[in-house]
């Protein structure tokens, strides 16, 4: 580690990275501080990984409340350390404490920082690509901050094709889910959504075990997209017609607490048709933000009160390692 | 989406797809390689060339050119092995790692590829006792390379250590009162039983007592916790943004600042003919999410910034 910088304790270990928390000697801040991993000597051979690139790339160039800030950047010969700000905890812990209860007014306020910062990102041309609760941080003043932009880029070039093995499953729009080569904001807002119905549920909404699966998983909860609602679906690359059920229970039915506006939002914000869905200026002008309850301070959030577990290295069931079943399934 | 080009499967309909790819940059799935190379060897079924089929790989990247290039480095460089010290000068040492270069470049894109292949032969024949001493011999980022790794490794263990002594630590501490120590005492010791049962359960109930403390004092650090953050947050420096709580939220939407002339809004760019300079959006590009509107504002938006470098 650098001199300005004093490692306290290992926090976790990513798929690409090492995150330390450390203390800023100059100003005197607790800081995290991501080590990129060099991993084994093949891959180290190879040059250093694109996402440490992508990072640094957009989020030299940003600043804004709700997007995590990158306070610097320490190369030394190949090896390159992320600085950033320390966050206490993240939305997955959060959904999952189950001591914590999330008033209406809580879950205002969290939907309207994430949609503020994905806003700015938005505005600025940039696609998030990876949103689901985990990259949310939450510090204890209860500023949320959009993280991890291992997999961001810029949108909107006419000549580009963009990869559609983005973004977790369960947080995957359907077009991308249809293999579409060119996207906009609508996979982001779709990511939102779902982020949303998850703070509500405590649980995954969509938690396809299989891409097939998710779009089931999808249109068992809003119904199949038709030709009137999706025109142009059929075009897309991996298009697969999956048989309509019956009967979809209605987000009314599944958000049984809910407020109509709030429901509303949500609806907006999984209109199939990624053309039509919303955006997040639209979506911050939705009724649901001028109605009541209104939303809380931000430092009324709560955080959860256990440290969360040492998080080591997830296994999956048969022992591989995640990182490798994400690129082969 | 990665799909095999001679039998056609691909991501959805093989689940367990494994691209593979030889020295000729071609990807052929993992069954067709086992079974037009049972007998070992056979032809590239794009451009015939003889290939074995110890020489297939997993494919790593989406472009094939990309896995080409670094099969084709890695087999140069067992060759082209020299390192700094081989040569007088730094100039000479640059122009060695050019050629270099420049002969990767040529196979990977197949131009000049004799010419190439009987250069590095040449090469080979010339360099041939320093080539076999470099074999053993590692350069400085490599040192540095196992360096790092070896001090990482450290780190793991040294980190799993740490943990252990902890959990051991917490599990010493936290030992329920021994049951089994309790019965021996009473089998072998001459007090009278009530003595120590009477003993162990006013421990148990001390015990509790300090537990229920040990809750309570929580509570109330955990209350104190809340009402100096929000102190704290009063005074923060950044909150200069005070977030619109407690009353109805109106949005503005964000106003950037550029460097030219205002964007027209969407219904300028559709009614003002922007339109007819971009590319029409595709039916399926539209499926997607892109519009041409969408590709025009943001040419409109990239020609009105100048520092923001994309």
């Amino acid at each position: 580690m650098s001199k300005r910088y004093e490692t306290i304790r290992h926090l976790g270990e990513g798929q690409f990275a090492n995150v330390y928390m450390a203390k800023d000697l100059e100003t005197g801040e607790v800081v995290a501080i991501k080590k990129i991993k060099l991993g084994s000597r093949e891959e180290a051979k190879d040059g250093i990984n694109r996402t440490a690139i992508r990072e640094i790339k957009l989020l030299k160039e940003i600043h804004h409340d709700n997007i995590i800030t990158l306070r610097d950047v320490i190369g030394h010969r190949t090896s390159i350390q992320l600085v950033f700000d320390f966050m206490d905890t993240d939305l997955e812990h959060v959904v999952k404490d189950q001591s914590i209860i999330l008033s209406p007014s809580h879950i205002k306020n969290i939907t309207m920082q994430m949609l503020l910062g994905m806003e700015f990102l938005h505005t600025h041309w940039i696609l998030h690509r990876d949103l689901k609760p985990n990259n949310l941080l939450l510090n204890n003043m209860g500023r949320v901050k959009v993280t991890d932009f291992g997999l961001a880029r810029f949108f909107g070039s006419p000549n580009r094709n963009y990869t559609h093995q983005v973004v977790t499953r369960w947080y995957r729009a359907p077009e991308l889910l249809f293999g579409a080569r060119s996207y906009g904001v609508g996979i982001d807002i779709w990511s939102i959504g779902c982020i949303i119905a998850e703070l509500l549920l405590r649980n995954p909404i969509f938690p396809g075990d299989s891409d097939i699966d998710q779009l089931v998983k999808i249109f068992n909860v809003l119904g199949c997209p038709t030709d009137e609602s999706w025109p142009t679906m059929k075009t897309m690359n991996s298009y697969v017609n999956i048989k309509p059920q019956n009967e979809t229970p209605g987000l009314n039915f599944i958000f049984s607490a809910a407020p109509q506006d709030l429901i509303d939002l949500m609806t907006g914000m999984w209109v199939f048709d990624p053309v039509k869905r919303l955006t997040c200026t639209q979506s911050l002008q939705m009724e649901y933000f001028r109605a009541q309850p209104y939303c809380c301070l931000d430092e009324e959030l709560p955080l959860p009160n256990k440290k969360p577990a040492k998080r080591t290295r997830r296994l999956e069931e048969d022992g591989s390692h995640p990182a490798r079943r994400l690129i082969f399934d | 989406m990665r799909e095999c080009r001679k039998c056609k499967s691909n991501e959805y309909t093989n689940k367990q797809l494994v691209m593979m790819i030889n020295e000729c940059g071609h990807p052929l799935c993992k069954n067709c390689v086992d079974n037009i190379y049972a007998l070992n060897s056979g032809n590239c079924h794009v451009c015939n060339r003889l290939l074995r089929k110890n020489g297939f790989r997993e494919q790593i990247y989406d472009d094939p050119l990309i896995d080409k290039e670094t099969f084709l480095r890695r087999k140069l460089r067992k060759i082209y092995n020299l390192k700094q010290d081989d040569f007088e000068t730094l100039r000479e040492f640059g122009d060695y790692q050019e050629r270099f270069e420049t002969l990767v470049y040529n196979l990977v894109f197949e131009t000049d590829v004799v010419e190439t292949n009987a250069e590095i032969q040449a090469f080979e024949e010339k360099h041939k006792e320093q080539i076999d001493r470099n074999k053993r011999r590692l350069d400085e980022d490599q040192k540095w390379i196992e360096d790092q790794l070896r001090e990482e490794r450290a780190m793991k263990s040294r980190l799993v250590e740490h943990m252990e002594t902890d959990a051991r630590e917490k599990e010493n501490t936290t030992a329920v009162t021994d049951t089994r120590a309790i019965m021996d005492e009473l089998r072998d010791s001459n007090v009278a039983a009530e003595v120590i049962l009477d003993r162990e359960r006013k421990k148990q109930i001390e015990k509790e007592l300090e537990e229920k403390d040990e809750q309570e004092k929580r509570k109330r650090r955990n209350k104190e916790m809340l009402q100096t953050r929000k102190r704290a947050a009063e005074n923060m420096s950044f909150n200069t943004v005070i977030r619109i709580a407690g009353r109805a939220y109106v949005h503005q939407p964000l106003e950037l600042v550029i460097n030219g002339p205002p964007m027209p809004n969407p219904a300028e760019i559709e009614s003002m003919g922007y339109l007819a300079h971009i590319r029409a959006a595709s039916q399926d590009l539209i499926a997607g999410g892109y519009t041409s509107a969408l590709g025009c504002s943001r040419a409109l938006f990239e020609a009105r910034i100048d520092l923001f470098a994309f």
